[in-house]
């Protein structure tokens, strides 16, 4: 036997295949998989949030919250408190939300507040150092009720359940969460800045309801307004849509609905 | 955002150098192949063919250790999902036993035949976390000697 030595002609134990397109196909694949699965998902939690009565919310929260820390130590009741809750109480005069709101001031440098389960509403303290007048208060504790209305903070909270356990359960992967969750929060956002928006003309008709008028609606976010210094696209991943794009639509949707402005309120918490 | 904007940057940078490095470790390997083409190399326990006395045997090893980049490692989380061939690690495992092979082929250049070849590979720090994975090959083998050489 005559040994020949020769090379193959080719690499038979690589796929031949462009990496990048690989790369590219894969992505928009997974990309589609999950968008569905988010989706769907989507869609059993507002089923499931319309068929979960009040009752059962406040009955699950309280089993599931029972041993709770507060976030932040809550104030010590105050004027500033019974006052917040007072207004409140008048606004829900106005919109039956179907279950008592109970009022949670907690001290915090953050402007923001948000309405949790179990009919709890939670104001941070840094809110009144941006708003100036009782009515801009109102308005924004008025978004929140238009929330509780809604049953928004359970989708958020389901969405944010569902939102976890995609990119942590079905990727197992450290990485490719990072690179995925883009595409889940850019979905949330969407979905939640249209339940701002409707937020924002419900808190519009309670204003109107109980002052009359509608002056001081977008107080709050005229203070939130910030120069553009962000890297671009960022607002498209944004849960709450802009402050100026929100003050546009609610000086629109005010005047297509008739609104008109009057006097504000002086803020009682600034002690004049 | 900024995590986003991270993300796209490691990728394109592990995209740019691991082809640039892929591409001319396979010219190497090709032009080295074809230089030490005639050194006999078997897996066989015996020599090919009737080569008389052997003068000497010595146990010859060769061992490389190649990373994985970060494109490689994000392609192949995503092909996870779907199945199907890993095109980014099969060049890897290639590249790095043909790099073995020819390393233990050219640390006895004068032997007359290599018998006995295995190869064994094993992966570096699995990739737990954030390290990223290494695949290591290391062969071994006998090179014989004889006179008629």
């Amino acid at each position: 036997m005559k040994y020949h030595a020769t090379l193959p002609e080719q690499n038979h134990n690589v796929s031949h295949q462009k990496p990048m397109r690989e790369f590219v196909t894969l992505l928009a694949a997974v990309v589609a998989i999950i968008l569905l699965v988010y989706g769907v998902l989507g869609f059993f939690i507002d089923v499931a949030v319309n068929t979960i009565s009040p009752e059962m919310e406040m009955a699950i929260y309280e089993s599931v919250m029972s041993e709770e820390k507060p976030m932040s130590p809550p104030i010590a009741v105050d004027t500033t408190q019974l006052a917040i809750q007072a207004l409140l109480s008048d606004l829900s005069q106005c919109m039956n939300v179907g279950f008592p709101i109970t009022l949670s001031y907690a001290e915090s440098e953050t402007p923001n507040a948000f309405a949790a389960p179990g009919g709890k509403m939670v104001v941070l303290s840094g809110l009144l150092e941006h708003i100036k007048s009782e009515n801009g208060l109102a308005f924004v504790l008025a978004h929140e009720l238009g929330h509780f209305k809604n049953r928004d903070h359970l989708r958020g909270m389901g969405r944010g359940v569902v939102l976890v356990a995609l990119s942590f359960l079905a990727t197992g992967n450290a990485y490719l969460s990072k690179l995925l969750t883009p595409v889940n929060v850019f979905q949330n956002a969407q979905f939640s800045q249209r339940r701002e928006s409707d937020a924002d003309a419900t808190a519009l008709e309670i204003i109107q309801c109980h002052y009359g008028h509608v002056a001081g609606a977008t107080e709050f976010f005229e203070t939130m307004v910030q120069p553009d210094e962000d890297l671009p696209l960022t607002h498209y991943f944004q849960s709450h849509p802009e402050a100026r794009a929100r003050i546009k639509s609610i000086e629109q949707l005010s005047k297509e609905m008739g609104y008109s402005k009057g006097k504000v309120n002086p803020a009682f918490w600034l002690g004049s | 955002m900024f995590n986003l904007y991270f993300l796209l940057s490691l990728i394109i940078t592990g995209y740019i150098f691991g082809q640039i490095h892929e591409r001319r470790h396979y010219a190497s390997i090709y032009r080295r192949e074809k230089e030490v083409i005639n050194l006999v190399t078997t897996s066989s326990k015996h020599p090919l063919g009737d080569l008389g006395e052997i003068t000497n045997a010595t146990l010859v090893q060769g061992g490389v250790v190649i990373s994985v980049d970060y494109f490689k490692r994000i392609v192949t989380s995503l092909r996870n999902f779907v199945g199907g061939n890993i095109r980014g690690y099969e060049t890897l495992v290639d590249r790095a036993r043909r790099e073995a092979v020819l390393r233990l082929k050219e640390s006895c250049p004068d032997a007359t035949q290599i018998i006995n070849l295995r190869i064994e590979t094993s992966s570096i720090y699995k990739g737990k976390g954030n390290q990223i994975g290494s695949v290591e090959v290391f062969t071994y083998a006998t090179a014989i000697y004889n006179e008629l050489r």
